[in-house]
């Protein structure tokens, strides 16, 4: 046989059943989860919509709400290049920072510089290479303390700084 | 066990299908690996062929329709190969030609494909229209869509034209070496269903179910189709 053979009635029921099936699952599971349509709503309920592409994409970033912040800088770094972005602070002024990039991994060696020092001597407290960065530091002594970034990738990477505290002009370099 | 050519065939296909179980996302890498290689790529699109066919489910479910009521080997054969000759066709000249269709619409009719196949292996359409149609015309017919479905994937990389039409043969020879693989772990499920009392007694639910994500399928893609 290339076929079933089955009563006319037991056809009509599979065939309901499968277009009830497949309807059913279509609105209720498949178009919120992948289109964020829920004619019924069930989609919502069962959490199903925040699959969909919509709504991810709808999910604030990391640090929009420090956007309305004094000391919010945002740094593009170029591709095979560096960038510092320095404060000034006195001996025993502590900055609050934090730090995010648009998803791409940079180095970074967070340092400071006495003022008027023309030997170049300079202290790191941290190096890293990472995609954000939270913490503080307490300037051991008076000068530029600050960041340097620099971008080893291919692509240019954009970096949001934020930071708080005993500083006076705040400057790229 | 018993040492035959037919086994041993379809170990190889086993252990095909074994090592191409990836789930998708696989297009981000095939993407970034296009950007990066030019020319003549003929192993990683014959590996590509392969991956696009196991992983295209709504491929596998009209081969499975196909198959469910087919218990002759020759039968078998010849089916599959009217898919293959329908779809590399239109895989072939669709990518050449640079034909533009809507992969939505293409991927619908692909659902309204195993829709198709389960009413039929139900005998729905004996039924409605008196007479069942021509299931070898419908299978390559239906071929011809599944080929528009894969070109399109395709056509999303932007393959550059340098070395397009050995790395389209190759992809094309990749996609029957995922549809041996996958005929293979089918064919081997299927006919030990069959020596079970539970193939008859299963066999209307299962082309229910069949239609059913037919159904999804389309409706799925049809949403899309009207989103986008």
């Amino acid at each position: 046989m290339t076929y079933a053979h089955i009563p006319a009635k037991q056809l009509w029921l599979a065939t309901l059943a499968a277009f009830a099936t497949g309807l059913l699952t279509l609105v209720i599971v498949i178009m919120p989860a992948e289109y964020n349509i829920d004619p019924t709503g069930i989609g919502t309920q069962l959490g199903l919509t925040a699959l969909s592409p919509e709504k991810l994409n709808e999910a604030p970033s990391a640090l929009s709400n420090l956007a309305n912040m004094d000391g919010l800088t945002t740094l593009v770094i170029p591709a095979g290049s560096g960038k510092e972005f320095k404060l000034e602070v006195a001996e025993g002024g502590q900055v609050d920072f934090e730090w995010i990039t648009d998803g791409a991994s940079i180095y970074v060696d967070t340092h400071g510089e006495p003022f008027n020092d023309p030997s170049g001597y300079f202290k790191s407290y941290v190096i890293a290479t990472t995609s954000e960065m939270k913490g503080s530091f307490t300037a051991p002594f008076a000068g530029t303390h600050g960041w340097y970034f620099r971008n080893d990738g291919q692509q240019d990477i954009t970096i949001q700084l934020f930071f708080e505290g005993q500083y006076e002009n705040p400057h790229a370099m | 066990m018993k040492l035959s050519i037919t086994r041993l065939v379809l170990l190889l296909a086993m252990l095909t299908t074994a090592s191409f179980a990836v789930a998708h996302g696989v297009d981000d890498n095939t993407r970034t690996f296009l950007q990066q290689n030019t020319g003549v790529q003929f192993v990683p699109f014959l590996y590509i062929g392969a991956k696009h066919m196991i992983t295209g489910y709504d491929h596998l479910l009209f081969l499975l329709g196909v198959i469910f009521f087919l218990f002759r080997s020759r039968e078998v054969l010849l089916y599959v190969s009217l898919f293959t000759l329908g779809h590399s066709i239109t895989l072939m000249s669709g990518v050449l030609a640079n034909i533009q269709l809507n992969a939505y619409l293409i991927d619908a009719i692909i659902g309204l494909s195993v829709v198709y196949k389960g009413f039929d292996n139900l005998g729905g359409f004996k039924r409605v229209l008196g007479f069942q149609p021509d299931t070898r015309y419908a299978v390559l017919i239906f071929g011809l869509f599944h080929g528009f479905g894969l070109a399109t994937k395709l056509q999303e990389f932007h393959i550059p034209a340098d070395g397009l039409l050995t790395n389209l043969i190759a992809f094309n020879i990749g996609v029957e070496i995922g549809q041996f693989a996958a005929l293979g772990i089918i064919l081997i499920l299927i006919s030990a269903w069959r020596h079970s009392a539970t193939f008859s007694r299963f066999a209307v639910l299962t082309n229910t179910l069949l239609m059913a994500s037919g159904i999804m399928l389309t409706g799925y893609q049809l949403t899309g189709y009207f989103n986008s």
